[in-house]
Parts: structure tokens; C-alpha cells; sequence
């Protein structure tokens, strides 16, 4: 027996155009089928109509799309390596949540936020306890103006870690967006308390008051940022804007001349700013930061020479990558490659000459290998550069300490540090440095100090005892 | 009995239903969640323009600004007629068929008739800002067009033809990539002055190429030097003085887009407000003898609550508020909301676009065309905003936005506020191109106002104001006879029981677009005006009472 239904089908198809049918059920289907196709072409006629962004609609009128000659190739060869880096650490470390993370920020740095999202989620189904990529997709969705999601994944990391600064500041930010600004006003008293010291917060201060038209409060809010971020033209706006609402045109004007001093040098270096907000990116700078993080996962699995691999290559590709280099020279150090340290250390110093912390490391690198005299003149320059910070005094008294000289000056300088940042590590190398110039009684005190400061630690409390020894 | 055949016949009928249920879906009238119902009947308008943007892939700047659009009643037959600006070939592309801009009649039931040649106003320049008036104050409306290249005056003849007098007026402005263009009375002398905006210092050999990673983008006003802009006086004798200098106009250079000519602190003058792109906007503050004094920066308005020289297209101008002083709300790039400026009076303006909702929507779009307008008739003004990037391969480099998008309307909410209404509005937001210019106007007479976009490379969009309120409107023409003809910068102010709104008269405004010079006001279900009281510029104020409503009503200024 034939299959009915078979038969049916094979009529309806077979049938020649324009054939008749025979019998009433043949012409209902008939019927049926024209009806079928006619509203299928209405279908078909309103999808056409609707779907005017068809690829060619979108290409320039008169001719044909372009990209820079050489860069596709480059840029796509990147692009797809930076991928695979990515899944290759998914592949290494397939019980760990941050690899898939990864990949999110990979696939959000090159524009696609949704595939972005979609793996964020699933890293925080792997580690439902990942502020920092509750806090990454709330950034993606601020991005899209949903700001009731931000708001609740901001809410979900902050039962996380409560107190992470900038969380309560974004969660205001969110709500000012929303024009909730009892709300926001209420979230920035709990960052304050987190970071009372950051600019930032007091700019978002002075934005709200703005808005609920408290002006006093407004050139508060602003007044103070202005002293914790002394210059900011953000700053002198708020106060122009809010002073002038309060009828003191005099001050406003002057806040406004100093704000458009400031923007006006600001318009110089900002040529290209609407490029930056249309997210796209380079791939190169990408993928060095993409095996910045990939060899930070590596290194932290002991996986030291696949770690390396990657940040030489990270170096490579950004020839001003300074976070690669860093990693690099602690790597070599580690590894007692001090030649490599110093090699690397030099470049960071060439980078960034006015950077302090580049000097020191060359410095320290560089006392690693009994290179003394170099040593001392690379953190000499440190100190020159940043005289307030006390990383370069400490350096130099350890590298006065080890070379078993000018300890006279080792000695202010140790007191210098301890001046600046009074813990255990410096009162500690003041201890030791006393006690190469003989002072007795002052590495007693300074290392009794560093003891106070630091009971659990070993071995200050065996160094202050050997002091108590040898009176 | 049933049989398998049966059982396939009522499969198809099923599937039929289905089948018909999607269609009707798909052609279903407006969704009724809104009062406001706007229907796309481009189709059946007869308007088959089609707007090139010149490009052949060099990406130069000028593709992207596409241009406006103007709304006016050319042959004062007592319908609003519709001018698209149009592009030019740029250099190194080729077209069979010279672009021009097009005039289209309105023969009434939105059916349209293109009367580009025999009215002479087919300008073959690169089209980008237009303004309508009666600079000669003969009683018909003259039009004038801010071109890349010389900018065009055509002088209105009165029987439904213009002829060009660009030459003769001396109103050329040299060869400069223009924008926004205004007709206003800047000392209240009773004739119309003229305004025109320029964008950047732009020249084939200026031209820059800019790469976003592989892909080759448009470049932005930074890549170019910024420009001054144009103030010409009107001699009363059919010529105009260039008087940027003079004026303190051209002192000031930056990247002008939309602009509007609007008495901002209520002084009885018209001031310039000109949207930048990427730069502080302007307010160029009249002191009533036609000297203006830039105070964008103190006025509140040049930069956004966040300090943020936004990238400005348009101005939409209107009390959205009912408080007797006009705000300003202007469009801007992606990433950035479009921003409501509230006018606080005293030449102050504070950016309340988070406060009361006006931005909804915008972050992720680049907006170009806005304008207030009461689309419900419920007595507040409500805002239309139109949509579309300026790279058409954006979707390359990012998710997060589109090329083609959809426009955005904001429905007033009455209590100060604003809510995105736009999916409840009906198949005319359902549209989806690079829309850039937007105007406004009742275009069947039928007591609402109707939306016109321009869309860059493509064809426009029509929308039809379905809206079934019930509630009552005026619509009112001046007609000013010491003060210029159409009562430019006269200010309206409409009382109806406890509704009182104002409004007063531009000429350009929006992104590079002209519309509107008949005022319009919704008035809920109040069903008479208390009063109106029109102050007209260069001084006088008349006064009507107990007006009727859901009419169109032409004032003539009282001599005396």
C-alpha cells in the first residue's frame, strides 16, 4: 500500500504548473497551496522590504569597500593568534574559570561584546565569586546604556567584596544615569568611606549636587577633587558651572578661563578621540596583552619557561609594554638570568626615562650582578626623579649595604626612608646600617621598632635578638 | 472518517492560519501601546528622491553629514511642501544622472508631486543645511541652501517658481563646507538677516585618511582645521552685507553642524546657538543691535554635566517643561547621550538629561535629525530623534552599534520627563536606515504633526501621525507687518484653563533642516484658548482671547 502521505507530497510537487486537478479535495488543496505561496510572497516581499541593510546598501555609492593595504592580513594573522593563545590556555587549564574569562575580554577588545558576554557568563558559572568579572560585564552592559543590569551585576559583586573601591562609584554612576540620584548620592557616601582619598569620587559628588541643583554642595564636591587632582579642567567646570548658579559670576569666570586653558591643551593631543570611542583597536597591542595575562597564568602554575615565552612575545609586539618588561626582569631575576635582567631592565629605561621605579629596577638588577657603580647611578637617577618616594632610598642603602660602601651616607639614607614610610622593612635596613657604622645603640632602637611593627616576622625578630646579644 | 489526506488538508489549513496570522502581524497597523501612532507611508506618497551622499570610497568627511531637510509652503497653498537637500559626486565618482536637491508639492492626503524643475530649485551643489524665508518680505517664502561650495538664494517669484539671486544678494560665502543655515532678524529692523554655519576647513587636498585596525574609516573634525562662521545683513534692497567680522561672529572658530536662531534669555532679541562637532558649542549672545558675544561656556550649554565637548549635530529647540523659557536639546556622536540643556533662565542652562529621561536610547547611536513637537496633543512637547552611523562597515569593528538604525521617539510624560516610547509607536519606527535630517509639520492639516527624515543614501522616510486622541491643537501663522513677514522670532505664548505654553518662530533649525513655522500647540482636552499673546521682534505685543481651537490660525501683526 502506498504511503499517503508520500503520495501527497509527491502530487503536490510533481504537478506540472498550470495542470488541473481533479476532485473537490484536490482543488482545496489547490486552494490551500496558492494561498500558501501568495502569502509567502507577501512574507518574502515584507522581509525584502524590511531588510534594507543588505551588505551592498551599506558600501560607499560608487565604489567598493577599503582597508589599509598590507594591514588585513596582519591585523586578521594577529587576531587569530590571539585567539588561539587564548584557547590553548582554556585547553592547559580546563578547571580554571579565569582562561574563560580571558576569552571574553579577548572577544570584547575585538568589538564583540555579546560573545564577550556569553563567556564572562560562563566564567562565572565555573566561579560564581569573580567580582572583577561581574564588575567587566557591568562595564560591557554601561557601554549598551542598560543600567538597570549594571546596576544588578554591580550589586552581585558587591556582595562579593564590599568594599572593593570604585564598585560603590560605578553603582552611582549607574544610578545617576537612571536619574536616581538619592540613590547615587547614597552609594557615594559608601565609596567615600572606601576611598575617601580619590578625586574621582568627589567628581561624582559634584556631578550629583549639580543636578539636584545644590550648588554649595556642588562647589564642595569639586573643590575638593581639585586638591586631590590639583589642575583637573573637569574640576574648574564643575566650579565655573556651579559657582555661576550661585550668582558668583566673578569666580565663575575664572574657574572658566582656567578650564578653557586646560582644554584648550587638551584639544591638542586629542586628535584622534572619536576614534577611541568606536572601541576598535589594533591587534597587536591586543595580543600583547592577551599573553601578558596568558603568561601570568603560566608563571603562576610554575610553567616559567612557556611564562617567558609569552611575554617576550608580548614584548615584541609592543615595543612600549612596560608590564611585559617588568614581568620579564623579575622572571630573569628570579631565575638568576641577570644578565637578561639587565638587558630588559635597560629597555624599560629607554622606554620610559621618567619613570623612577624603571631606574631602580635597573639599579637593582644591575647590583645583581656586582655592577655597583651602574647601580648606583641608575637609582641615584630614581631618587632624582621621585625624591618623595621612598623605593629609591631603600634600594640605594641596600646596594651601599652589599658593596660594602660609603655606609656613612647608607645610614641618612636609610633614615630618609623610615622618614618617608615608617615600617618594619625600612626601620629594619636603618637597623642594619647603623650597625655597619658602629652605631649600636641606634640599630638596637631601629630594629626593636621593626620588631614592633612586624612580630610575626622571622627574621627581624632573630636579627634584633642577635643586636640584644652583642651588647 | 478520517483519513491521512484529511488529516494533510487540515495540517495546510493550519498552516495557513499560521501563514496569515505572521502576515497580518507583519502588516498589522500601528501596536496601540502608545498614543502616539506614527505609520510609514513613504510608499505611497509618489516622492521617489533618493539621496546620494557622493561617496566613491575615499570616505571624505562632507559624505558623512549627509544634510537636512526643509519643510515649507512654497505657493502658500495652505499645505507644507517638502525641499531634500541632496550630495554631488565627489571627486572620483562617477554618476549617470546629476543629483539635485528636490522640491516635492503637497497636493494634500500625502500624495506628493516633484516639482524640482519647473520650480527651479534643482541646485546640483553638495547639499547640507537649508532655511526658509521671506527675505524680502514680499509675502512668499525664499529659500536658502549652505552648500559645500558656493551656498544658493533662491528668491521665491511667487507663482510656484524661484530664481537663483545668490549672485546679486552677494550671499555666496565663498567656497566652504557649510552646514545649518538661518534666516533671523538680528536688530529688529523687520527684515531677515541670514546665518550659515561651517563645519571644517575642507579641501580635496585636506582630505585624510583614517584606519580603525584594517578598516577604513571616516575621518573625525580633528582632522581639520575648524572654521568661522557667516553673518550676512540684509541692505533692504534685495543685497546683504557680510558683517561676520563686524558682528564678533567670526571671531569664534569651530565645527558647526546644526544650528538656531532663538531669544534664549528672553531679552526681546534672537540669539545663534550652534551645535560644534567635537568642539564647545556656541551661544552667540545678542545684545539687540546684531553685535553677538560667544557665552556657550557660561551659559551651560557648550559642554555636557561631565565637562564633555560633545561631537553636537543637531538642536531641537522648545519648552519642554511649560516653564516659559526654551531648552535646547542636541544630538551627538555614539557613546555619547543626546542632551537636554534646561533653560533656567538668566542665559542659563543646566544639562538635565538624566534627570528627566531625554537621552534614553541614544548611547549606542549616533543621532543627527531632533525636533520638540507635541506628536499626541496632550499639551507637552514630546521628542523626536533620527538615527544611523556614519561608517557603513561600523558592524565590522563592533557589536555595539549598527550602521542602519532606528529613530527614537520620547514621549513627554507631562511631569517633566521623558520615556522611550519608540517599540509602542507603530510600523514608522519600525525603520530602519542612516537617517540624518528631521522635520516636522502638519503635512495633511489634520490637526497633528506628521515626520519627514532624510536618509542618508537612500531613499526618505514619510511618517503619518495616526494618533487617535481626541485632543484639541491651534496651529498658528504670523503674519508680521512691521516685523519681518512670517514673524520670525516672534514668541508665542498659548493660555488654555491651566495650560500655558509658549513657542516662538525659526527659521532652520533641527540638524541642518528647516520646519515648523507654523507654531503648533497640543492642548489636551481643554476646547479653548484663554489667550494668546504674541510678542513680535523689533517690539509689540498683541494679544487675542477666547480663541476657538483645532484650527489653523493666522495672526496679522496690529499696526500701532
Amino acid at each position: 500500500m502506498k504511503n499517503p502521505k508520500k503520495s501527497a507530497k509527491h502530487r503536490s510537487t510533481k504537478r506540472p504548473v498550470g495542470a488541473k486537478g481533479g476532485g473537490r479535495g484536490g482543488r482545496r488543496v489547490r486552494l490551500l497551496i496558492a494561498g500558501v505561496i501568495a502569502c509567502a510572497a507577501v512574507v518574502v516581499g515584507l522581509v525584502l522590504m524590511l531588510l534594507p541593510n543588505a551588505a551592498e546598501d551599506a558600501q560607499p555609492q560608487g565604489g567598493a569597500e577599503v582597508t589599509s593595504a598590507g594591514q588585513p592580513a596582519t591585523d586578521l594573522a594577529m587576531k587569530n593568534e590571539t585567539f588561539e593563545v587564548a584557547r590553548q590556555l582554556i585547553a592547559d587549564f580546563p578547571e580554571s574559570a579565569f582562561p574563560i574569562g580571558l576569552m571574553g575580554t579577548v572577544h570584547n577588545q575585538f568589538g564583540n561584546s555579546s560573545k564577550a558576554e556569553k563567556w564572562w557568563l560562563r566564567c562565572l558559572e565555573r566561579d560564581p565569586k569573580r567580582a572583577d568579572v561581574y564588575e567587566v560585564l557591568a562595564v560591557a552592559y554601561l557601554r549598551k546604556g542598560q543600567y538597570e543590569k549594571v546596576a544588578d551585576l554591580l550589586r552581585k559583586a558587591q556582595a562579593i567584596v564590599p568594599n572593593l573601591p570604585g564598585l560603590h562609584r560605578r553603582y552611582a554612576e549607574a544610578l545617576m544615569e537612571m536619574g536616581k540620584l538619592d540613590e547615587a548620592l547614597a552609594a557615594m557616601e559608601k565609596e567615600v568611606k572606601v576611598a575617601p582619598d580619590f578625586s574621582d569620587n568627589h567628581l561624582v559628588f559634584g556631578k550629583i549636587y549639580l543636578q539636584r541643583k545644590e550648588y554649595e554642595k556642588a562647589v564642595a564636591a569639586y573643590t575638593k577633587a581639585l586638591e586631590m587632582r590639583p589642575g583637573d579642567a573637569k574640576c574648574y567646570y564643575g566650579l565655573a558651572t556651579a559657582s555661576q548658579r550661585l550668582g558668583q559670576s566673578d569666580k565663575a569666570r575664572e574657574y572658566m578661563e582656567t578650564f578653557s586653558r586646560l582644554r584648550d591643551d587638551d584639544d591638542r593631543i586629542s586628535t584622534t578621540r572619536r576614534m577611541t570611542t568606536d572601541q576598535m583597536r589594533r591587534a597587536a597591542p591586543i595580543l600583547a596583552e592577551t599573553l601578558l595575562d596568558v603568561g601570568r597564568v603560566y608563571n603562576g602554575h610554575r610553567q616559567v619557561l612557556k611564562a617567558e615565552e609569552c611575554w617576550k612575545r608580548a614584548a615584541v609586539l609592543d615595543t612600549t609594554n612596560t608590564a611585559c618588561r617588568l614581568l620579564l626582569v623579575e622572571l630573569y631575576r628570579r631565575a638568576r638570568r641577570r644578565q637578561e635582567a639587565v638587558e630588559v631592565a635597560e629597555q624599560l629605561r629607554k622606554i620610559d626615562p621618567k619613570n623612577a621605579s624603571y631606574h631602580q629596577v635597573a639599579g637593582v638588577a644591575l647590583a645583581e650582578m656586582k655592577r655597583f657603580d651602574a647601580a648606583e647611578v641608575a637609582i641615584r637617577k630614581a631618587i632624582e626623579l621621585a625624591p618623595e618616594h621612598p623605593a629609591g632610598y631603600r634600594s640605594l642603602v641596600e646596594v651601599l649595604l652589599l658593596s660594602n660602601r660609603k655606609l656613612p651616607e647608607a645610614k641618612v639614607l636609610a633614615q630618609k626612608a623610615v622618614e618617608l614610610a615608617p615600617t618594619a622593612w625600612h626601620y629594619s635596613l636603618l637597623g642594619k646600617a647603623c650597625s655597619r657604622n658602629q652605631d649600636h645603640s641606634g640599630a638596637l632602637a631601629a630594629m626593636k621598632r621593626a620588631a614592633e611593627l612586624a612580630p610575626d616576622n622571622e627574621d627581624i625578630r632573630k636579627a634584633y635578638e642577635k643586636l640584644k646579644e652583642t651588647k | 472518517m478520517r483519513t491521512a489526506r484529511g488529516r494533510d488538508i487540515r495540517s495546510l489549513v493550519s498552516w495557513f492560519a499560521a501563514a496569515v496570522m505572521a502576515c497580518a502581524c507583519a502588516v498589522a497597523p500601528a501596536r496601540a501601546d502608545s498614543p502616539i501612532q506614527l505609520r510609514d507611508v513613504t510608499r505611497s506618497t509618489g516622492i521617489t528622491f533618493k539621496h546620494t551622499d557622493g561617496s566613491g570610497g575615499k570616505r571624505y568627511i562632507l559624505e558623512v553629514m549627509s544634510g537636512g531637510v526643509a519643510l515649507f509652503d512654497y505657493d502658500r497653498d495652505g499645505d507644507v511642501d517638502i525641499y531634500f537637500l541632496n550630495g554631488a559626486p565627489l571627486k572620483g565618482t562617477k554618476t549617470d544622472v546629476t543629483p539635485t536637491n528636490a522640491l516635492y508639492r503637497n497636493d494634500g492626503d500625502f500624495k506628493f508631486t516633484d516639482v524640482t524643475n519647473q520650480a527651479g530649485v534643482g541646485d546640483t551643489g553638495f547639499g547640507l543645511g537649508v532655511a526658509a524665508g521671506d527675505y524680502d518680505n514680499d509675502g512668499d517664502l525664499d529659500l536658502y541652501v549652505n552648500n559645500y561650495g558656493p551656498n544658493v538664494l533662491y528668491r521665491n517669484n511667487g507663482d510656484g517658481t524661484f530664481t537663483d539671486v545668490t549672485k546679486e544678494a552677494g550671499v555666496a560665502s565663498g567656497h566652504r563646507l557649510g552646514a545649518g543655515a538661518n534666516f533671523i532678524d538680528i536688530e529688529g529692523d523687520g527684515d531677515l538677516d541670514l546665518f550659515a554655519a561651517n563645519y571644517v576647513a575642507w579641501s580635496y587636498d585636506a582630505h585624510t585618511e583614517r584606519y580603525l585596525g584594517p578598516w577604513m574609516v571616516y575621518p573625525g573634525p580633528r582632522d581639520y582645521l575648524r572654521s568661522s562662521n557667516v553673518l550676512f545683513r540684509n541692505n533692504g534692497d534685495g543685497t546683504f552685507t557680510d558683517i561676520s567680522e563686524a558682528s564678533g561672529i567670526a571671531s569664534h572658530v569651530g565645527a558647526g553642524m546644526g544650528t538656531v536662531c532663538v531669544d534664549s534669555d528672553n531679552d526681546g532679541d534672537t540669539d545663534i546657538i550652534v551645535a560644534n562637532d567635537d568642539w564647545g558649542n556656541f551661544v552667540f549672545q545678542n545684545d539687540g543691535t546684531g553685535k553677538f558675544t560667544e557665552v556657550g561656556l557660561i551659559s551651560g550649554i557648550a559642554h555636557d554635566l561631565s565637562a564633555s565637548a560633545q561631537s553636537s549635530m543637531g538642536i531641537a529647540c522648545g519648552d519642554y517643561n511649560n516653564d516659559g523659557w526654551l531648552d535646547l536639546q542636541m544630538t551627538s556622536y555614539q557613546t555619547e547621550l543626546a542632551t537636554l540643556y534646561e533653560n533656567l533662565g538668566g542665559g542659563l542652562f543646566n544639562d538635565v538629561t538624566r534627570v528627566t529621561g531625554a537621552g534614553a536610547g541614544t548611547l549606542t547611536n549616533v543621532t543627527w535629525g531632533n525636533g520638540f513637537a507635541d506628536f499626541d496633543n496632550d499639551g507637552d512637547r514630546d521628542l523626536f530623534i533620527a538615527c544611523g552611523h556614519l561608517n557603513d562597515n561600523v558592524e565590522k569593528y563592533t557589536d555595539l552599534t549598527t550602521y542602519y538604525a532606528r529613530n527614537i521617539l520620547l514621549m513627554n510624560t507631562g511631569d517633566g520627563k521623558f520615556v522611550n516610547v519608540s517599540d509602542e509607536c507603530g510600523d514608522g519606527m519600525d525603520v530602519k536606515l542612516s537617517s540624518r535630517g528631521a522635520a516636522f509639520d502638519d503635512l495633511d492639516n489634520d490637526g497633528d504633526i506628521d515626520v519627514v527624515i532624510l536618509n542618508s543614501r537612500r531613499e526618505p522616510t514619510i511618517l503619518r501621525n495616526d494618533s487617535a486622541t481626541g485632543n484639541h491643537w491651534i496651529q498658528i501663522q504670523l503674519e508680521g507687518v512691521k516685523s519681518n513677514r512670517d514673524g520670525v522670532g516672534a514668541h508665542v505664548t498659548v493660555v488654555a484653563g491651566d495650560l500655558k505654553q509658549m513657542d516662538e518662530v525659526h527659521s532652520g533649525q533641527g540638524y541642518q533642516s528647516h520646519f515648523g513655522m507654523r507654531l503648533h500647540f497640543g492642548l489636551g482636552g481643554r476646547d479653548r484658548i484663554d489667550r494668546i499673546e504674541i510678542r513680535w521682534i523689533g517690539g509689540g505685543v498683541d494679544v487675542l482671547e477666547n480663541v476657538e481651537v483645532d484650527r489653523l490660525l493666522t495672526i496679522t501683526q496690529k499696526k500701532g
